[in-house]
């Protein structure tokens, strides 16, 4: 269950990160973020990244292997929403969000 | 070569790239198969019926085998089944220095398998060492993974909208642009995997490509290196002097109030039956990030405990980190899959590369009528390295299925069948015009994956549906991964045809504002 | 590089410096290791595992570094002065 809670993390920490840049904002809302956005966006996806680092440590060095591995394959998902369905990418974002969190009381509770 | 460093880093990265981009391929796509090595065995070997043993019952099975048939061995190697693989191990050196090896049913200690093939160790072994005698193959695949490492690095500072650039890939734009994103994202996002992969590649055979500092250090002794850096089983020179060896199991257990959440992973006896015998006992390579784990070592005469190694000083640690993340032995079933996935995006990597030249280059040559020498070579190679590998893996499966199983040298045949249809594909390629190649070999290959599955249940008592329905993992995932990758290389080839030649997609690009900008080739 | 006619003076110049980054490459590697192993003041498998480990960096480190220079002599003249600095030092290492 852990490791969902990372994987979806650093999916959604990815998310934000991308979509606190100026042109992928673009590409999925038509405008550019306003600058108050944009830091919340960035300051939420590193503050995600680090999140799941530390739940991957929690696991161990096997979760650290994982996490990085991980973090490949949440952006090579992110970069193929973008081309093929720009328009998923913030509704699966925040699913990404909800996931971690469900993943991670399911953890906390098992 | 250009003016300016980035300029001349750009181009060691392509023609760095270039050189070495077939043989990268090559390897990285049968590493990244033999990452499920145990499993292709398992695929391979239908036949195979393994009774599930404890782990005491096959020390006890491997002691009885050994001493029937290699008593006066100068060393025994037990690998004991594990859940991945049930087979039985064992590999003995004579006096003399041969070796000899057997697999067998831990249960009846007879041969478990009817068909003879190398199963996924062809491609494990085929991975570096390239079907070359010892030591070229090693040699060249250590020197190819140099070049990789330089190529990665020159492709770093050549692209220098790295961030910006991080999650950029725009399928509808023309061809050229398309694969430069393409090959972009792929090397960028999954960097730390490409960089690690490599350098720990490297590493692995640093034996025998660097010896340089263990030579200064230690002349000819480099059994001493061995002994100070700790880890190796020892093995004496046998005194002469005959002393009955203990038996294993006790002091297996012995060894494993050691690590009792793991298992054990290899015994190791050298010189059995002589006064100087050593009988180490090595903890299973799965239970930690490192090659190596915990072991003990008995002295084989007496039984008596001499030595426990488990605690590597940070060099060796290092090297040993770095050698258990390239074989990844340490990994669970999903992060077996994480890696095999990081495996075919680098293969993807590679392969968009080599796409990329030959599309660029083309596009240079498209008003002199015929392409030059240089430029047909490289599509002839490109062809035959991306779309015919995965034929000859097919060629390979299909043969595994479809040979008799009595076949005399059945597993060297299998292997010739991998290499004839690669070759086929490499003939093929030079005959035809480009575009036909890529779609007849990618065509093909999707066709030989898709019915892998079918072959399979045609010539074998198991079915993907029974293996799904019966959860057989292993079984059931073999043939779904077929699939996919058949609908891989189907999809690949639907994007190749001809409707979609470059002229036809300018035409097709909706003039939708692009916001990032351009980047300068 | 592709232009029609490559002369041969450039082609001379690109495979020397393949050979620089290939042969040189390595033997800076190579003396780096056996320099390392002497001066590092780690034990003697520790020295040799360190020293290994890290003459893999120092190769692409050097192949890369003789693509870089401007021109295919200077990368020579670089790598042999690297190489000879190498030896000395290891053999000082040695005779300590």
């Amino acid at each position: 269950m852990i490791q969902l809670a990372v994987l979806f993390s650093s999916y959604a920490a990815f998310t934000a990160l991308c979509l606190g840049m100026d042109g992928h904002h673009r590409e999925v809302f038509g405008r550019a973020p306003a600058p108050g956005r944009k830091r919340l966006l960035r300051g939420a996806g590193w503050a995600l990244l680090l999140a799941s680092l530390l739940l991957a440590i929690a696991i161990g060095a096997q979760g650290v292997v994982a996490w990085a591995v991980m973090l490949t394959l949440s952006t090579v998902l992110l970069v193929l929403l973008l081309a093929y369905w720009p328009r998923r990418v913030a509704p699966l974002g925040w699913l990404g969000l909800a996931c971690a969190g469900l993943a991670l009381v399911a953890s906390v509770w098992s | 070569m250009k003016d300016g460093f980035r300029q001349r880093m750009a181009w060691l990265h392509t023609w760095a790239g270039l050189v070495a981009g077939w043989l990268l391929f090559a390897m990285f796509v049968t590493g990244t198969l033999a990452v499920f090595r145990p499993e292709i065995n398992q695929w391979m070997r239908p036949d195979q019926a393994v009774t599930r043993v404890s782990e005491g019952e096959a020390i006890d099975a491997a002691d009885r085998y050994l001493r029937q048939h290699a008593a006066d061995a100068a060393r025994w190697f037990i690998r004991l089944p594990n859940p991945r693989d049930g087979v039985l191990e064992m590999y003995w050196a004579t006096r003399d220095g041969e070796w000899h090896d057997a697999l067998l049913d831990p249960g009846t200690l007879r041969p478990s398998v009817q068909r003879a093939t190398l199963g996924g160790e062809f491609f494990y072994r085929f991975h570096f060492e390239l079907q070359m005698p010892y030591p070229w193959g090693r040699w060249l695949a250590s020197f190819a993974a140099m070049v990789m490492l330089v190529v990665l690095v020159s492709g770093i500072v050549t692209h220098r909208r790295f961030f910006k650039d991080f999650f950029t890939f725009r399928p509808r734009k023309a061809a050229q642009r398309a694969w430069l994103d393409a090959h972009n994202a792929l090397g960028v996002l999954a960097l730390p995997f490409h960089l690690v992969i490599t350098l720990s590649g490297v590493i692995t055979l640093m034996a025998l490509t660097m010896p340089a500092a263990l030579d200064a250090r230690y002349g000819a002794d480099s059994d001493a290196f061995y002994r100070e850096r700790g880890g190796e089983p020892p093995v004496l020179p046998r005194s002469g002097v005959d002393r009955p060896l203990p038996s294993l199991r006790p002091l297996a257990e012995a060894a494993r109030r050691h690590w009792p959440d793991s298992a054990i992973g290899t015994i190791v006896v050298g010189a059995p039956g002589d006064a100087n015998a050593r009988v180490t006992v090595l903890q299973a390579d799965n239970a930690q990030l490192r090659i190596r784990g915990a072991a003990v070592v008995f002295d084989g005469a007496t039984g008596r405990l001499l030595d426990v190694m488990n605690a590597p000083r940070a060099a060796a640690l290092t090297h040993d980190v770095l050698y258990g993340l390239h074989t990844a032995r340490f990994a669970g079933g999903g992060l077996r899959w994480l890696y095999f996935l990081c495996g075919v995006l680098g293969s993807l990597m590679i392969a968009s590369g080599l796409v990329l030249w030959a599309i660029k280059r083309r596009q240079r040559e498209t008003k002199a009528s015929r392409p030059t020498f240089g430029t047909r070579l490289v599509e002839v190679l490109n062809v035959a390295a991306v779309a015919g590998l995965p034929l000859a893996i097919a060629a390979f499966f299909w043969s595994n299925r479809l040979l008799p199983v009595g076949l005399a040298d059945r597993a060297q045949v299998e292997v010739w069948c991998f290499f004839g249809a690669w070759a086929l594909s490499g003939v093929h390629a030079a005959c035809a015009r480009p575009r036909t190649v890529w779609l007849v070999q990618l065509r093909l290959g999707a066709a030989a994956f898709a019915l892998l599955p079918l072959l399979s249940a045609l010539t074998t008592r198991q079915n993907l549906f029974q293996a799904i329905m019966r959860g057989q993992g292993v079984e059931a995932g073999f043939e779904l991964a077929a699939l996919a990758f058949a609908a891989m290389l189907a999809w690949s080839a639907h994007k190749l045809r001809p409707a979609r030649a470059p002229t036809a997609i300018a035409t097709r690009i909706e003039p939708a504002p692009r916001t990032l900008r351009e980047e300068a080739p | 590089m592709s232009a029609p006619a490559t002369p041969l003076l450039y082609r001379a110049s690109v495979l020397s410096r393949v050979l620089a980054a290939a042969v040189g490459g390595y033997a800076v590697a190579r003396g780096f290791a056996v320099c390392a192993a002497w001066w590092l003041p780690q034990s003697r498998s520790e020295a040799v595992l360190t020293a290994t480990l890290l003459a893999f960096v120092v190769y692409a480190t050097t192949a890369i570094w003789v693509f870089s220079v401007r021109r295919a002599w200077q990368a020579w003249v670089g790598v042999v002065l690297a190489c000879l600095v190498l030896a000395g030092l290891a053999a000082l290492g040695a005779s300590r």
